[in-house]
C-alpha cells in the first residue's frame, strides 16, 4: 500500500521485511519464512513467551493478498509497538547481559521443540520498560539435521565480548558497539586479552581459540557445515554449548561501583527545603496533563523520572553515567517496572544515525520526539563543562518541539563552581537574564520558580511553535 | 602450513562442493568447528571422528560418504 514506509534497518535477511501502516509496525515474510512462522505458532514455549512479555506479541494479520505486495511476499504479521526504540550502545552492562541471557534461553526453548534461532544480534532485543522483548520472530526456523549453531560467532561478537570488556577490563562496551555494528571481531578482541585473562571465564575457548580457529579457517573455501553434518554434528552440542555459555554471562559482574555521578544524590548541594519545592514543581508540570512520551535528560537517580511516569505513557531516562543508569536500571528491574526505559546518553555526543547509509540504526530524535522534556541539574554541565553555548543548547531543546521542565543553575550554585575552578570562564552570557532572554524566544514560560537557595531556577515552558 | 592444516584443507577440498542449506548470516568457519569443542565430551568424540574419518579419506583408506549416510549422523531431530 501506498501509505506503507518500509523500516530502513530491516534488510539484512531477505526473508522478512518490516514497515509500518497507520502507526502499527507490520512484517511481510516470504512464503518458506511462512512455513517457519507456522512451525513456530505449534511451538509450547512461542504461547508461552508471549504471555510472559519476553517475545514480542504477533499475530499473522488474515486475509492478505501476495498479489497487492508485489508477489514475493507469501504472509504478513503484526507485532507489538515498542514504545522506543534503544540500541546496545544505549544499554547499561546489566541490560546487555539480560538481553543476552533472554538470547540464550530461548534458543534453549527453541532446540526443545526442533527449533533453533538464525542469529544471535543484540538488536533483535528491545525493552518494554526494562522487561527484555525478543522482537525477530523469523529468527526462528527448524533445525536443519546436523547445522551448527550459525549465530554463535554474532553472539560472541555483540553479546559476550562487549559484556567481557566491561567485566575484565573495566572498560565500557557502549563506544565499541556504536563504533562497529557487527560488534568485535575475535581477532581483535583477543589482543585486549593479556595472560592472567587468558585464565578467565570463557576466554581460553571463546576468545583465543575462537580466533584462531576463525584465522586458520578463514581462507578455507570448504563446506564447514557439510563437514560438521558429516561428523555427526547435533543439537546436543548446541545446548551444550548454550548451558556453558549461560553459566558464563550469569557469572559476570561490574567490577566498577563508583562513578563520579553516582554518589550525586546523596551529595548533591540541595537543602531539604529546595528539594521538595523541586519536586512539587516538578509534580505540578507534569500533572497539568497526560502525556505520551517524556525524556528525562540527565536523570541520575531517577527521582524525577518516576514523578514524570505518574502521568505519561513512557519514560526514557538518559544519563550519560552508565552506572547512574545501570543502578536505576537494577531497581526498575527489581519492580519489574514497564514504563519507564533507561538508557546510557551523553546529549552532547547523542547517538547518531549508523550503518548502511546512516539510517540503520536512527538519530534518538527520528526515533520519537517527547511532548515533555525535563532538564533539571543538566545545563550548567551541558554548557560550562561540555562548552556547548547557552544559546544553542537552548535552541536544541526548542528544537524538540515539546513543554519543558528546566532548572537553571546559576555560575554561584557549588557544583557550578566546582566545574569552572580548574578553567577559564568564557561564558560571558551564562546568566539568568540571557537564559530568559534565549528560552522567551522559543517558549512561553508558564511557571517560574526560584528555589531558596538562590543560585537554581526553575521553568516550566511551552513551545512557541511546535516542531 | 602444519600436518592438521594440510588434513583439513585437504579432507574439505574432497568433501566438494554439494550445497548445504545456508543462512543470511555467515557463521565463520571457524567459529562453526569450534562448536565441536564447545559442545562438551560428545562434541570432543565427534572431533576425533572429524580427523580421523578425513584421515582415511586423504588416505584413500576409506571412500567418501554421502552424509545422510553417515553412521552416528542425526536423525532428524
Amino acid at each position: 500500500m501506498e501509505n506503507d514506509r518500509t523500516e530502513p534497518g530491516s534488510f539484512r535477511d531477505r526473508q522478512s521485511r518490516v514497515f509500518y501502516r497507520d502507526g502499527g509496525v507490520f512484517r511481510y515474510l516470504s512464503a518458506a519464512a511462512a512455513a517457519e512462522w507456522q512451525a513456530l505458532t505449534a511451538t509450547r514455549f512461542f504461547k508461552r513467551r508471549m504471555v510472559e512479555g519476553s517475545l514480542v506479541e504477533t499475530r499473522a494479520v488474515e486475509g492478505f493478498d501476495p498479489s497487492a505486495a508485489g508477489g514475493y511476499w507469501a504472509a504478513v504479521l503484526r507485532h507489538e509497538t515498542i514504545p522506543f526504540i534503544s540500541y546496545p550502545y544505549e544499554w547499561t552492562f546489566g541490560m546487555l547481559k539480560d538481553a543476552a541471557l533472554l538470547s540464550l534461553d530461548l534458543l534453549d526453548d527453541a532446540l526443545n521443540e526442533g527449533m533453533t534461532v538464525k542469529d544471535a544480534s543484540a538488536y533483535n532485543v528491545q525493552w518494554l520498560g526494562v522487561q527484555p522483548v525478543f522482537i525477530d520472530i523469523p529468527s526462528f526456523e527448524r533445525l536443519k539435521p546436523g547445522a551448527p549453531w550459525a549465530g554463535y560467532l554474532q553472539f560472541c561478537r555483540l553479546f559476550l565480548y562487549p559484556l567481557l570488556l566491561q567485566a575484565y577490563k573495566d572498560v565500557p562496551f557502549q563506544p565499541w558497539l556504536r563504533g562497529q555494528l557487527d560488534g568485535i571481531e575475535p581477532m581483535h578482541f583477543v589482543r585486549l586479552m593479556s595472560l592472567r585473562d587468558w585464565l578467565r571465564p570463557g576466554v581460553m575457548t571463546h576468545v583465543v581459540l575462537h580466533s584462531k580457529l576463525q584465522a586458520t579457517y578463514a581462507a578455507q573455501l570448504g563446506d564447514m557445515r557439510r563437514a560438521l553434518k558429516v561428523a555427526g554434528f547435533n543439537s546436543n552440542l548446541i545446548r551444550s554449548n548454550v548451558r556453558g555459555l549461560k553459566q558464563l554471562v550469569d557469572g559476570l559482574t561490574l567490577r566498577v561501583t563508583k562513578s563520579e555521578w553516582s554518589d550525586y544524590a546523596d551529595q548533591n548541594s540541595y537543602e531539604a527545603a529546595d528539594r521538595e519545592a523541586k519536586v512539587a514543581f516538578v509534580r505540578t508540570a507534569v500533572q497539568s496533563r497526560r502525556w505520551m512520551r517524556i525524556w528525562d535528560l540527565g536523570c541520575n537517580t531517577g527521582d524525577y523520572a518516576r514523578i514524570a511516569a505518574e502521568n505519561a505513557e513512557y519514560v526514557v531516562a538518559m544519563d550519560a553515567d552508565p552506572l547512574c543508569i545501570e543502578r536505576f536500571y537494577l531497581k526498575l528491574r527489581a519492580e519489574r517496572h514497564r514504563t519507564i526505559l533507561p538508557l546510557v546518553m551523553n546529549l552532547v555526543d547523542a547517538s547518531p544515525g549508523l550503518g548502511w547509509q546512516g539510517k540503520e540504526r536512527k538519530t534518538l530524535v527520528e526515533r520519537g520526539r517527547p511532548d515533555l522534556v525535563l532538564c533539571l541539574a543538566l545545563i550548567h554541565h551541558i554548557v560550562l563543562r561540555a562548552h556547548i553555548p547557552l544559546a544553542a543548547f537552548v535552541e536544541s531543546l526548542a528544537a524538540l518541539g515539546a513543554a519543558l521542565v528546566i532548572e537553571f543553575v546559576t555560575k554561584e550554585d557549588p557544583m557550578a563552581r566546582r566545574l569552572l575552578q580548574n578553567k577559564q570562564d568564557d561564558d560571558t552570557d551564562y546568566d539568568l537574564p540571557h537564559f530568559e532572554k534565549y528560552l522567551c524566544e522559543f517558549f512561553h514560560i508558564d511557571r517560574r520558580q526560584p528555589l531558596t537557595s538562590g543560585v537554581r531556577t526553575l521553568y516550566f515552558a511551552a513551545p512557541r511553535t511546535s516542531g | 602450513m602444519t600436518p592438521i592444516k594440510i588434513v583439513l584443507s585437504a579432507a574439505l577440498f574432497w568433501l566438494g562442493s554439494e550445497a548445504t542449506a545456508l543462512a543470511y548470516l555467515d557463521p565463520g568457519s571457524g567459529s562453526m568447528f569450534l562448536q565441536l569443542l564447545l559442545g562438551g565430551v560428545a562434541g570432543v568424540v565427534m572431533l576425533l571422528k572429524f580427523y580421523w574419518h578425513r584421515l582415511l579419506v586423504f588416505f584413500r583408506i576409506k571412500k567418501e560418504e554421502a552424509p545422510n549416510k553417515t553412521p552416528g549422523a542425526p536423525d532428524g531431530e
